[in-house]
């Protein structure tokens, strides 16, 4: 136990910035053109969300199902390779593409319901950030679009796709059950970025506490107050 | 004729020397600085060696892979050595056996492998699928990778020095973890190697575990040389000390390396890297003058205060 202790965070990790931003790039690159049509994907499901009606909701869960298989394909074949532990995470992204199918099938709230009003608002700036902004974020640190990480190719886009879906579908408890596993992965994708030293790890935080405050504020705040 | 203690020992040398890959060439081009001796086989060995920690876990990234062969030429080029690898490193061993492959003559370079698993009936299923990575039949060096499951790989490994299908055995451990037990080991057990951490500032191996290879005829590799690049960051844009031309250092990566490699304990170093241009420039550090005692002192103590 107490060798452990001696342990940095830095001392697990198997591979360097170059190595793991190349992973997307060569992605993109071997199944191009999926990427451009996943990213206009993205833009329909934000259209379809803004819909509210169930039928579409529903085919936006099942879009994110699909996204999460998408997600273990590249932790399998693109990141296990340089990292082993990462199947087990391509496991995790399996399951969580089962719970968004089964979201899917047993319903999903009245988008209009005010008493989610911040986690409706969480979902939208989370879902929108996820499909639209988070694939151009590395140009701002000054790694080029090919290397652009997109939902349903990459697990931290999907990841916070998942997380605002589920905050605009099933924004009390259970919906944060539900959120488990991307909830996990961003926050383990976050601490080996910024253990890379990488400055993109401040950007899926933020996220994150805008989750943590979207749904705090519907768990913890009396109804008809959020 | 009796054999002389000299003839035996060229007998043991060429019989380990080279062992995954024949017979090395270091030794007629070589300048004192440059090879050093595993103690227990008088086996040669380039004092810069090569680590694969981090740098050759490229994946299958063409262009990455590429450079690390880019990278292992070059080192053979430069008079080869050891390259020191673990199941541990993701891809690295693919990348080493890629990188091999490519080699005209890999003769120069001496395979150090480890064995990495707690279970120890895994232990030589892994180094036959290393093995398979390196693409090689044989190691030059198994090691038993920080220490872990240490008794019962150590009991593999020697007898499969006795069998003739390793060259040396040895233990790991690094960030100066574990050294009671690692020095238990070398005072108990008949290892060749011991691989440790130490540098201008990780310095506690000075204390009891150099002394005490040197005086079990046991070779040190050192890892960590700069602290996985944390060194050079460090001293990054700072004017080299006034006692660099002395040592023939232009740099301070040579002036790191120089300190690590001039304790007389050291066999070889490894420092890693995935730039041909630094693996030169880590070459370079073995020609040219090294500190002595005094100057060590005198570069721990500046550095220190630096």
């Amino acid at each position: 136990m107490g060798t452990w202790l001696t342990y940095a965070p830095g001392d697990f990790l198997m591979f360097g910035p170059e190595v793991y931003w190349r992973l997307f790039e060569l992605q993109n690159r071997a199944l191009w053109p999926l990427p451009a049509i996943v990213g206009l994907a993205g833009v329909a499901c934000l259209l379809l969300v803004a819909t509210r009606r169930p039928v579409a909701i529903r085919s936006v869960l099942m879009l994110a199902a699909l996204a999460c298989l998408g997600a273990a394909h590249f932790l399998a074949t693109r990141y296990a390779p340089i990292n082993a532990p990462m199947v087990y995470a391509a496991w995790g992204f399996g399951l969580q593409a089962l719970v968004m199918t089964i979201v899917a099938v047993i319903g999903s709230r009245n988008l209009s319901d005010r008493d989610g009003a911040a986690a409706t608002a969480t979902g939208w700036a989370l879902l929108g950030y996820a499909t639209i902004l988070h694939p151009f974020v590395g140009l701002a640190f000054g790694r080029p679009l090919a290397q652009a990480e997109l939902v349903g190719i990459a697990p931290d886009p999907t990841a916070l796709a998942c997380l605002g879906v589920l905050s605009l579908v099933w924004p009390g408890r259970w919906g944060i059950a539900w959120s488990a596993i991307p909830f996990l992965w961003c926050v383990f994708s976050a601490a080996t970025l910024r253990t890379l030293g990488e400055p993109q790890g401040w950007v899926l935080i933020a996220a994150l506490l805008l989750w943590f405050l979207g749904r705090s504020t519907f768990v913890f705040i009396p109804r008809g107050r959020a | 004729m009796p054999l002389s203690r000299r003839d035996l020992l060229c007998g043991v040398s060429a019989a380990t020397a080279g062992f995954a890959f024949g017979r090395p060439a270091w030794t007629a081009t070589a300048s004192p600085n440059d090879v050093r001796q595993i103690p227990s086989t008088q086996t040669p060995v380039p004092v810069i060696g090569l680590g694969s920690w981090i740098t050759f876990n490229v994946g299958d990234d063409p262009a990455l892979l590429e450079q690390c062969a880019d990278v292992i030429a070059a080192f053979a080029e430069e008079g080869g050595g050891m390259i020191d690898c673990s199941p541990m490193y993701g891809s690295s061993p693919d990348t080493i056996g890629y990188g091999l492959e490519r080699l005209e003559d890999p003769s120069t370079i001496f395979s150090a492998e480890k064995v990495w698993t707690s279970a120890p009936g895994e232990g030589p299923d892994q180094i036959a699928r290393s093995a398979e990575k390196w693409g090689v039949s044989n190691f030059d060096l198994l090691q038993v990778h920080n220490l872990r499951a240490w008794e019962a790989h150590l009991d593999h490994l020697f007898s499969m020095k006795d069998a003739g299908r390793l060259g040396h055995v040895g233990v790991t451990t690094s960030h100066g973890r574990r050294h009671e037990t690692l020095e238990r080991i070398m005072r108990a057990h008949p290892i060749d190697v011991v691989q440790l951490t130490y540098n201008a500032f990780d310095r506690e191996a000075e204390a009891r575990l150099l002394p005490l290879a040197q005086d079990r005829g046991i070779a040190v590799i050192v890892n960590r040389p700069y602290r996985r690049g944390a060194l050079i960051d460090r001293f990054r844009g700072a004017p080299l000390p006034g006692w660099a031309p002395e040592i023939g250092a232009d740099s301070w990566a040579q002036v790191l390396l120089k300190f690590a490699i001039s304790h007389p304990a050291v066999t070889t170093a490894i420092p890693a890297t995935r730039k041909v241009a630094h693996l030169r420039e880590n070459k370079a550090a073995a020609r040219g003058p090294l500190p002595n005692a005094a100057l060590r002192r005198r570069i721990a103590d500046d550095l220190s205060r630096l």
